[in-house]
């Protein structure tokens, strides 16, 4: 159709790209990656898992490897981050710290995405009866602080790596859960569900073919937001002392034994807390990219675009 | 057109009510002793006969979309009956529905938003199959559907967003009569639509109608659609009908005074005849389905209204033939459109001497 | 009549996009009288609305006014600074769209932003009770029954066609001399289109405010408006008395488009859609932009651009009224085979 002279007009179709699946993710790869910000995301990520997937062959030597002589070490030829109170090399440890931060984070996130989407859905596309009561364990989850609920349920179940994800699932889940909820009542509003509906559709037709895959995009930039927060929570229950049991080189522990040292020996603190600012802030970029990229209305800054 | 003796109606409704309760939330429901109930469609009865054509008018507010909607199931009704064919409609469960669904369909107001985003129109136009489990043998093509509204065989692979305002229109037709429906209610199938794109998307319902002997339900606020299209046409005010009657007698001779003022409101392409048209402009807003007026629901704004329309509901007379109409006075007044100048003092005298 | 009170010559309006830069209008011209209803009429995509913008410089941030002028009581538009333009949006020229919702803030009674608008054209030396009874005075005027409670009243309180009256209510504060109605009545059932229709005829009338109504639905522009432009692809093809448009349309656009509103005369005829559609602006064609969809068209509509003619009191770009073409080349007026009124 011919230009549309008025935002309106423009705004009001914003659709998916022509083409299949793997020519938009090309395509949406490469808009993140003409960004400053989504770049840096992007490299970080992708660095972060090469090392994640082949951490024994990176690491310059085993994460469990004490050598008491050279212990607390500054950093070296020998140990380039140095090496902590049990002379272990912590670019070993942070590296495979990585392992547990992401092998925490992701299946966690994952689970608070599965869990949210269905309750969302469920509570969203029904309404009524069924929509008050998730609402309210919704806001029940909600009113503790992520950590605090972790922590209390830990206490109960007991600190294993198993655990702290399922943890830190459900402390997140009720997030998903909002954000699906709204975009399907939003979704649910629109014309095409009644004209599914009938022609004699089922809700579960209408759930997965025509509402989940408009409430996709947010979903993707929520995990990417998320990542860091359950990175952080593993790692702020590692330095209590409640996440992964030691001796796993998770990197909130890495800070704990550090903590412990600081006055002899700053480079665990450091090494640690550097991974973590990094991976975090590589998450962060990608997600906030990612959401200006799918969602252009929510950032609002971006250079308005006519539609062809 | 009336209905013939033998066969009996198509789609028959009688006394349907829909009514919605805004229902509040746990505390507000404590704080308010009672909720309200918004009669959307109370109490509308109505014959359509195999083959013809039923415009259903009225302002927005007026159910005429709720109406339909409770028709095809997708609203619960509050009360009465809808049956296609026989069949009662209303209170079926899902699975009961779904053999009606080949036999009664609709399309929706908005091209745009009624076409799901995130597909072709290939796969939108064989949903309908998918969904009903038609047997391949049963199913016609995507590009025997295209050709049947008039679109080419490179449309199948466009997304919604790509089609054009027309276009869209077309693909909803073409997956409402994928199923070959003996009944379609169309909702402003033209609104939002350009005058071009709208008189070819009216062509083409007016050959499928010849050609596949579709019966019609026209839902739509603009009379000069009605009365381009419509054989019967039925004129609904605030969820009930006040005057049905053959399409060219309304034009004609209303008999309620809502329709004369519909009819006086509407725009007609020709400055000649719009002299002093504006005069005549029906003051007011219609009123909430959630309040209604007392007695005839449109006294508030009628210019013949006396304290009788306050106070009693007027029947809906029937005049047989499939004429009828909600007014007190509709015997004494004479509303037939005449040339403005003059309109203005015969109503005035109309008013002066019967009421 | 009186003198013109808003000039359009040859206004050229280009949109920069991801695609290319798409010529949204070209060559436009036509005046505004001082009192004078003038109606702006054509299907989406003809650039209606870009002129609508273009006039007070309200364009999109990609849209660029390329060529031509705008005079407004004796000044070239283009020239003012920021400062002097927005004194003239407002008080010299007044706005209402079409949807009233999204031109009032939400979260502030309609008393509030009627006194801000007051205020935000140097009227903020006056006391709040002046400029608040100015307020009401005005939404009286529109025809809100009981103004004055009503002012307290949030947007969202008000139905669509109160909306529409507080917008027209707003834009007329300063009293503009011109007000462009950009599809203000298109979102309005019939008899609410009409009662706003009848209250901007009725502005017009008593004080004498010159209105530019852009509109899709030629019912509306043959109901209230004085003189008619209608605009394809960008271009205004047809201009002139608004009797003379309806009765004699002499371009095959407007013929074509006035016979394609049903009626009930034209009950049980198959109704004269234009076949085709109106041309992206990305791919105009070279000459005529009509030429394609024309049953008219010779070889010269498709080769260049029929320039303005003055002809039978209208103006309209078309070959069939270029007598300086060559009578062998020229498109002949054969109206039976064409979409349109014998």
């Amino acid at each position: 159709m011919a230009v549309a002279a008025r935002d309106g007009k423009a705004a009001a179709v914003r659709a998916p790209a022509a083409g299949g699946a793997l020519t938009r993710l090309g395509r949406l790869i490469r808009e993140v990656a003409r960004r400053p910000a989504g770049l840096f995301g992007l490299i970080v990520i992708c660095l972060l898992l090469v090392v994640v997937v082949a951490a024994p062959l990176v690491a310059p030597y085993s994460p469990y490897a004490q050598d008491i002589v050279h212990r607390l070490q500054g950093p070296s030829l020998h140990h380039l981050f140095g090496t902590d109170e049990l002379g272990r090399d912590l670019l070993s440890r942070v590296i495979f710290g990585a392992r547990i931060a992401l092998g925490v984070a992701i299946p966690a996130v994952l689970i608070a995405m599965f869990v949210g989407l269905l309750t969302g859905l469920i509570s969203g596309y029904l309404g009524g009866g069924t929509d008050q009561v998730a609402i309210v364990g919704m806001d029940a989850i909600q009113a503790f602080p992520a950590v605090i609920l972790a922590l209390a349920l830990l206490a109960v179940l007991g600190p294993s790596l198993r655990n702290v994800v399922i943890v830190i699932g459900v402390a997140l889940a009720p997030g998903y859960a909002r954000v699906v909820r709204a975009m399907t009542r939003a979704a649910k509003q629109n014309q095409y569900v009644e004209a599914e509906l009938s022609l004699g559709a089922s809700t579960t037709r209408i759930a997965v073919h025509h509402l989940l895959p408009n409430i996709a995009a947010p979903l993707f930039i929520l995990i990417a937001m998320d990542i860091p927060s359950a990175i952080a929570i593993e790692a702020g229950l590692a330095f209590l002392g409640l996440g992964v049991p030691p001796p796993s080189p998770s990197w909130g522990a890495l800070l704990a034994d550090g903590f412990s040292y600081v006055l002899i020996s700053p480079w665990a603190i450091i090494a640690a807390s550097a991974a973590l600012m990094l991976t975090t802030l590589g998450f962060a970029m990608l997600g906030e990219t990612l959401r200006d990229v799918l969602d252009p209305k929510l950032s609002g800054t971006r250079r308005r675009r006519k539609k062809r | 057109m009336t209905a013939d003796p033998q066969s009996g109606p198509l789609l028959s409704v009688r006394d349907l009510r829909t009514f919605f309760s805004d229902r509040q939330g746990v505390i507000a429901r404590l704080l308010r002793r009672k909720s309200g109930e918004v009669r959307a469609v109370d109490g509308v009865s109505f014959d359509v006969v195999r083959g013809e054509t039923l415009g259903l008018v009225g302002e927005s507010g007026s159910g005429k979309s709720t109406l339909a909607r409770t028709v095809m199931g997708l609203v619960p009704a509050t009360g009465g009956s809808a049956s296609l064919d026989g069949r009662e409609l209303v209170g079926l469960r899902r699975r009961e529905w779904r053999p009606l669904r080949r036999r009664i369909q609709m399309i929706f107001q908005d091209p745009a938003s009624s076409l799901s985003p995130r597909f072709r129109v290939s796969f939108l136009l064989r949903e309908p199959y998918v969904i009903n489990k038609v047997p391949p043998d049963q199913q016609a093509s995507v590009d025997e559907l295209l050709d049947m509204v008039g679109l080419s065989a490179e449309q199948a692979n466009k997304y919604p967003h790509e089609l054009s305002g027309g276009q869209a229109r077309r693909v909803s037709i073409a997956r409402a009569l994928a199923l070959h429906p003996e009944v379609l209610f169309a909702d402003e199938p033209t609104a939002g639509l350009d005058v071009s794109a709208a008189a070819s998307i009216l062509n083409l319902m007016r050959d499928l109608r010849d050609r596949l002997g579709l019966t019609y339900v026209l839902i739509t606020h603009d009379l000069n659609v009605v009365g381009y299209f419509a054989d019967r046409i039925a004129v609904m005010y605030v969820g009930q009908l006040v005057e049905i009657g053959l399409g060219d007698r309304i034009l004609a001779h209303p008999r309620h005074p809502y329709t004369q003022a519909l009819l006086a409101c509407a725009p007609v392409p020709d400055p000649h005849l719009n002299e002093g048209h504006l005069d005549n402009v029906l003051g007011g807003e219609i009123p909430s389905p959630h309040d209604p007026p007392s007695g005839c629901r449109f006294h508030p704004r009628c210019k013949y209204a006396d304290p009788r329309c306050t106070d009693e509901v007027p029947r809906l007379e029937d005049l047989g033939e499939g004429e009828m109409v909600a007014c007190h006075h509709w015997r004494r007044l004479d509303l037939t459109p005449q040339p403005p100048v003059e309109a203005t003092a015969a109503a005035a005298a109309v008013a002066q001497t019967t009421l | 009549m009186s003198d013109p009170l808003l000039t359009v010559a040859g206004l050229e309006v280009v949109y920069h996009t991801d695609a290319g830069t798409l010529p949204a209008l070209s060559d436009v011209c036509f005046e505004v009288r001082e009192g004078q209803i003038v109606g702006v009429v054509g299907e989406s995509g003809c650039g209606k609305s870009t002129l609508g913008a273009a006039l007070l410089r309200l364009l999109s941030p990609n849209g660029e006014i390329v060529g031509g002028r705008v005079m407004f009581a004796g000044r070239d538009l283009a020239s003012l600074s920021s400062g002097e333009l927005r004194k003239v949006r407002g008080r010299g020229i007044a706005t209402v769209f079409q949807d009233p919702l999204t031109s009032l803030n939400p979260t502030f009674t309609v008393g509030q932003q009627m006194i801000d608008a007051e205020r935000a054209h140097g009227q903020g030396r006056e006391s709040k009770d002046v400029l608040r009874r100015r307020a009401i005075d005005a939404l009286t005027r529109v025809g809100i029954p009981d103004a004055a409670r009503r002012i307290r009243n949030h947007p969202h309180e008000f139905s669509g066609g109160m909306r529409q009256r507080i917008m027209i209510a707003i834009a007329l504060l300063h009293e503009p001399s011109l007000l462009i109605a950009d599809e203000a009545t298109s979102a309005l059932d019939v008899t609410l289109e009409a009662q706003i229709l009848k209250l901007l005829k009725e502005i017009n009338a008593s004080h004498g405010t010159a209105i530019l109504l852009i509109s899709h639905n030629l019912g509306v522009i043959a109901e209230v408006c004085e003189r008619v432009v209608v605009m394809y692809a960008g271009r205004a093809v047809e201009e002139g008395d608004v009797y003379a448009i309806f009765d004699r349309p002499l371009h095959p656009y407007t013929r074509a488009l006035l016979a394609a509103v049903p009626s009930p005369q034209h009950r049980g005829t198959t109704l004269a859609a234009i076949p085709g559609r109106v041309p992206s602006l990305l791919a105009l064609p070279p000459g005529c932009k009509y030429a394609d969809r024309c049953a008219h068209a010779v070889a010269v509509c498709f080769a260049r651009e029929p320039a303005s003619l003055a002809r039978g009191g209208l103006r309209v770009r078309c070959f069939l009224y270029d007598d300086s073409l060559p009578a062998a080349d020229k498109p002949r007026a054969d109206w039976a085979k064409a979409p349109g009124r014998a």
